[in-house]
Order: C-alpha cells, then structure tokens, then sequence
C-alpha cells in the first residue's frame, strides 16, 4: 500500500559515508578539546558554550581567511586595498563596456537537446547549428576533441602576463565580489601568457581570459604534431549546459583537466556563472564554432 | 560560506565523486555540508595551534568581535604563509574524503 508521509529510506552509500564523516568530527573535536584548553576555557568566561565557539569562530574564520585568499596573489598588504575602487587598468585601451541586448535562447535550445542522445555528435551538431544559428562543428580542420560531452570543472583565472594578480584582473567592484573568489591560476595557461606585459594587454587578451575554456587536447585523436597543439590555441567553442539551455562562446586557452580529476573540461569563473554553475560543475556540450574571420563574439549567446 | 568553498575547497572534485556513488541529491548537500564543516573546525584547530597565548585571546577576541578582514590582517602577520598552509589543509580533507568514496566503491566490487 502507498503511504505519502513514509519517510524515503537513506541510501547505503549515504550512511556509510556520514558515519566515516561523524567519526573524523568527534576525533577533531576530542583533539580540539585536549590541546586547546585555553580556547574552551575563554568561551566560557565569554559565556560562549564551547561547542558553539567552534563553530561560530570556524564560520567567521572561515570567512574572514577566504577573503584574505582573494589577493593571495598580489604583493601589496591587504590593509592598503580599496575593493570598491578596483577598475581594470588597461590605460588607453578601447574595451566594451556596453553589449547589445539578445534574445535569451535558453528554452528553445533546451527543447531542442531534450530526449537526444548527447554524445550523438552528428544529430546534437545538427539540434544546435539550427537552434543558435551558428556553426556548430564537432570536428573542424580535420581535428577533433577527444569528447564533445563531459563534465565541466571550475577554474581559477589565468594570469594574462607576468605579475599579473587579482586586483589587476577584475574591471570593477562587482566583478571582484563576484569573481574575486575564485582566485588566480598560479601561472598562464598551457599556451604561456596571452600578453608580454600589463602595457601590451589588448582587449581582445581581456575578453579571452574571462571567456576561456580548459579541454583535455591532449587526448585529441589528432594529437601530436606541434602545429596541431597551436591550431587548439584561441580556438572558439561554444559550450552549451544542457540542463538549462545556458550557452556561451568561449576559446580554448588551456589543456586539462588531468585525467585523476574525473572531469572533462574546464571553463573561467565567468564561464561557469554564465552556464548557471555556482559551486561546482556539471556535464555540458562543447562544440568548435567554424568562425574563420572571427565575428562571433565571446560571451552569454543569444540571437 | 560559498567563498570559502572556492577560495579553499575545491568542492566539486568531492561532487564528481559522490556522483558515482548511489546518493541522492538531498544527501549529497548534507555530505557536503558536512565535509565543511569538518574543514572549518581543522581550520581552527591548525591555527590556535600556531598562535601563542596571547595571540590566542587575541585572535578569538577579533572573530568573537566578526572582524574577518582584521582577523586576516592578524593571521597574516603572526602565521607565515597562513593561506598556503590552510590550503594545503583543504587539499589534504579532500584527498581523505576522496579516499573514503573510494574506498566505498572498492568494497562493492
């Protein structure tokens, strides 16, 4: 008989994985007990019960230290920072800073994947050439991906030129709230810096940095010639989040992720938020875009 | 605590891993959560740990007080490397955490 209110049973997986969970806490905490007496001791003097110092300092701490992480790559003291006055210092370059309105193709281009079998490249090439008007290639040139679905990973920004750090990176306020977190790569991606120096970073440099995308190139069945490594360099994708119909044209700027990861590919905190990934990422389409003369710009796709 | 999680915790490395397990949504996040909290609480300890006395009262004073970015500016003066070493931490939880789900796949087969 079917009963409404039956509590849905915990899996297997689930309560072993709680209790490995639970035993590694009590440890910590009996841990944190023994050696810091002090800490436990100055809670209850603050009235704090010391179960509720733990993790109310770990919350703040946690935090506050994150925060701190954001300009781990820059030398200048944190106390001399102005978060709200970051701009990107680019002097006399000419970068957009407005972008044409688009329709928002989301639900059409869901429509179109759902049902289909997404590693079927010729029917999906078919489904999103139509959908975004665009083409939408799974081999180009005679070279390949070694998968064009798999799971897409978060990525830190890269560093555009040598010393380049986070305060640098972001244009504004907003972008370093949001993006900040994310942290800096601790070099450039597997094609070296896209710049020589801060002075002779483009816009065009800019816009690949934030729209770039990681694939394991790599495991590309044409690997191997040098000149095949430099025909991946800038090449412009279109990655879509079958979930939510997301879409964005990014270009490849870095090999990755290692094969240990379990991911397929990996994409700037940009890319991420644009496809709806907040915290991790999930599976996506990644398809070339045969853009010979480059009209295509980076960024959210819509029509 | 979404900063935290990307600034320190690479969360989706431990994500991919539950996916292959028979989890379902709801316990995933409780996992997660969890796998955080646990982060936290080593934070904690690896820091009183390096702080003397003083510097102690200090410190739970500041966090007590919720100046996180005051708090930043304290460890990064008394803590050489404060970040490094916590990072180094996270990475450690996330290998131990990635082991268990291995572990619990190994023990099917």
């Amino acid at each position: 008989m079917f009963w409404p209110f039956t509590r849905k049973k915990q899996s297997k997986h689930f309560e072993a994985l709680s209790e490995k969970f639970e035993e590694r806490k009590n440890k910590l905490l009996e841990e944190f007990n023994e050696k810091h007496q002090f800490a436990v001791r100055w809670a209850i003097r603050k009235g704090i019960k010391p179960e509720e110092l733990v993790q109310k300092s770990a919350r703040g701490l946690a935090a506050g230290l994150a925060a701190g992480a954001m300009i781990l790559s820059t030398t200048v003291p944190f106390e001399k920072r102005e978060a709200k006055e970051i701009r990107r210092e680019v002097a006399g370059r000419d970068i957009k800073t407005t972008v044409k309105p688009r329709k928002d193709i989301s639900d059409e281009v869901k429509k179109a994947l759902h049902g289909e079998d997404m590693y079927n490249e010729r029917k999906i090439t078919k489904k999103l050439s139509k959908a975004l008007k665009l083409p939408v290639r799974a081999e180009l040139n005679g070279i390949r991906l070694n998968t064009s679905y798999g799971i897409m990973g978060y990525e830190s920004h890269l560093s555009r030129y040598p010393g380049d750090n986070i305060n640098s990176h972001l244009e504004t306020a907003e972008g370093f709230q949001n993006f900040g977190r994310a942290s800096m790569a601790g070099g450039p991606g597997a094609w070296g810096y896209l710049a020589s120096s801060k002075e002779a970073l483009s816009s065009v440099d800019i816009e690949r940095e934030k729209y770039y995308l990681v694939a394991q190139t790599f495991l590309s069945p044409s690997w191997g010639p040098p000149q095949v490594k430099e025909w991946f360099r800038h090449r412009k994708m279109v990655v879509v989040n079958p979930a939510n119909g997301e879409v964005i044209i990014g270009v490849l700027e870095d090999a990755g992720p290692e094969l240990s990861t379990g991911r397929n590919f990996g994409g700037s905190p940009e890319v991420m938020e644009a496809l709806g990934f907040s915290g991790g990422g999930s599976y996506v389409l990644m398809y070339f875009v045969d853009d010979p003369n480059d009209k295509i710009p980076l960024g959210p796709y819509g029509l | 605590m979404n900063i935290l999680i990307s600034a320190f915790f690479k969360k989706e490395n431990i994500k991919s891993g539950l996916d292959s397990l028979d989890i379902q949504e709801n316990e995933k996040e409780k996992l997660l959560q969890t796998a955080e909290d646990l982060l936290q609480l080593r934070f904690l300890h690896i820091i009183l740990e390096r702080l003397d006395e003083k510097d102690k009262e200090l410190f739970l004073e500041q966090l007590d007080a919720g100046s996180a970015e005051g708090t930043v500016s304290f460890l990064r003066e008394k803590i050489e490397g404060v970040e490094n070493i916590l990072r180094e931490h996270a990475k450690i939880l996330e290998n131990e955490i990635l082991q268990d789900i291995r572990s619990l796949k190994k023990g099917e087969k």
